[in-house]
């Protein structure tokens, strides 16, 4: 037979490729502590006169025996501070008129915005892990894996250091594998244990969240490095070790359109230049993130991978 | 004498290395710090005790560094804490120990003895000039830029040491025998690095 109709025939009539029509998204580590309850919310800077927060901390006494009659001397108060300066965390998109127009996926001005939250999110985790490498203490040793030994160092660092809880341990992922292939040989009552047991019926995905020994632990791409690049600073701590401070911002004047994704504080503003066919997308967010007190956490260090 | 890396987005490059390999790291974008020690914060590596240094942040909102990127509170901050910030030119020849490269979404900064690697535009580990780095350590204390580990310390460590030995040793498993044995070889190492200490003192 001739002229049969093939499809490689119809490239006049055929697509190369098609797109599928959902969106996803690249693997990327996007799981953030970000309004979780382990970090103290110090407050607000909007209106406060200034753009540092300073975070009073105060210590009690103890009463001690005094004679019926005795008169009591006085005793200093132990006072400290800590302070969270407050700075403009932004991401900006410029989109064209022509990229919007063909758009069949989503991939425009809407996807741009919600983004932005996203973005706030992995930063607040990128600043909370570059603060928790701060910890003066530290358990583990350099060029050494993270094991059940050097989690039972940090626990116990807390305990004896008599912390107050929940506490919660930000470990890199790989301390994480290294801690499970350690406890897959640990013998003895621990090996009995239900919450032993538990770490290795999660699956390990990101954002899942452990308990061992009544320490919550997350695991982040983003926990800070040590001695050039060769090891990693996990940290774990109790709540009022490290805290963070937002600013709400004021009424935005003149602007195109201002849309606020969560809340008040992300703002996302909408700039267009029609001259150029061009929408820019600009998210801001005003936060800061410091050590609150020193005393109520440690750095894990151990080998990176 | 410790190797000394090339920035990669200089003009002197490996010859068999093509322009566009080094153009932009595939790496993402790391930001600046600067190095701080601490008189509790040490180490035992290469053969001797060395400060254990934490990086602080230049990033606005980290830890007090201002909206600016200026870091004069910060280092107020962190110097309240016990932390001293190492300026960026403590080395020997006086050239920065932070490097930065071209990277995704900004530039990629690091000590300079580690040298980001990429192939085929995927990132692969950094190779790290370790030797070098432990020897700017030493260098430090023998200098007198971080002043000597208080003798507490050191005994601090080498406890913890001994208690890392006598963990392996209860666990009494054939397959952790090589890590019980570089665990005690450590702790020898540990226990004549501090009587020479304890004999300069």
């Amino acid at each position: 037979m001739a002229n049969e109709i093939y499809n490689s025939g119809l490239s006049d009539v055929r697509l190369a490729q098609t797109l599928a029509s959902e969106l996803a998204l690249i693997l990327q580590d996007r799981f953030s502590l970000w309004g979780d309850p382990a970090i103290r919310y110090v407050g607000n800077a909007a209106q406060t006169g200034s753009a540092v927060i300073k975070v009073p901390l105060v210590g009690t006494g103890k009463m001690a025996a005094v004679a019926e009659n005795a008169a009591v001397a006085n005793t200093d108060l132990d006072t400290d501070s800590a302070t969270i300066t407050v700075a403009r965390q932004a991401l900006q998109h410029q989109i064209s008129g022509l990229a919007e127009m063909v758009d069949s996926v989503g991939v425009a001005v809407p996807l741009l915005v919600q983004g932005q939250l996203s973005a706030a999110a992995v930063r607040f985790m990128e600043m909370l892990c570059a603060v928790g490498a701060t910890f003066s203490e530290d358990a583990g040793s350099t060029g050494e894996d993270f094991d059940s030994d050097v989690w039972y160092e940090g626990v116990f660092g807390l305990m004896e250091a008599g912390v107050p809880g929940p506490h919660l341990a930000v470990l890199a992922p790989e301390q994480l594998t290294q801690l499970k292939s350690d406890l897959r040989g640990e013998v003895g009552p621990t090996q009995l244990r239900t919450d032993h047991q538990d770490l290795f019926t999660i699956a390990g995905a990101q954002g899942d969240r452990y308990t061992l020994n009544g320490v919550g632990i997350v695991t982040s791409q983003h926990v800070a490095t040590v001695n050039t690049n060769t090891d990693r600073a996990g940290f774990i701590f109790g709540f009022g070790a490290i805290g963070y401070a937002d600013g709400t911002p004021a009424p935005i004047r003149g602007a195109g359109e201002v849309v606020y994704p969560a809340g008040q504080q992300i703002f996302v503003e909408l700039e267009r230049d029609a001259s150029a066919n061009l929408t820019k997308v600009v998210g801001n967010y005003f936060c800061g993130v410091g050590l609150i007190e020193d005393a109520r956490g440690l750095k894990f260090i151990s080998k990176k991978k | 004498m410790a190797h000394v890396f090339e920035d990669a987005g200089s003009a002197s490059v490996a010859i068999d290395q093509p322009v566009a390999d080094v153009a932009r790291l595939p790496h993402g974008a790391r930001s600046a710090y600067k190095l701080m020690y601490h008189p509790m914060s040490w180490q035992f590596m290469d053969g001797a005790f060395v400060p254990l240094l934490a990086p602080m942040s230049l990033e606005p909102g980290v830890n007090a560094v201002d909206k600016g990127g200026a870091d004069t509170l910060a280092q107020l901050e962190a110097m309240r804490r016990g932390w001293k910030v190492l300026p960026l030119n403590a080395t020997p020849d006086g050239r920065p120990y932070l490097e930065a490269k071209r990277a995704k979404g900004g530039k990629y900064h690091h000590e300079r003895w580690e040298q980001p690697q990429s192939l085929g535009g995927r990132q692969l580990r950094s190779k790290v000039d370790s030797k070098g780095h432990a020897e700017w350590l030493r260098w430090l204390v023998s200098t007198g830029v971080v002043p000597a580990p208080h003798p507490e310390v050191i005994e601090r460590l080498i406890e913890k040491q001994e208690k890392r030995v006598t963990q392996l040793i209860g666990r009494n498993q054939p397959e952790l025998k090589p890590r019980l044995d570089a665990a005690q070889k450590k702790l020898a190492a540990m226990k004549k690095a501090a009587a020479q200490l304890a004999g300069q003192q």
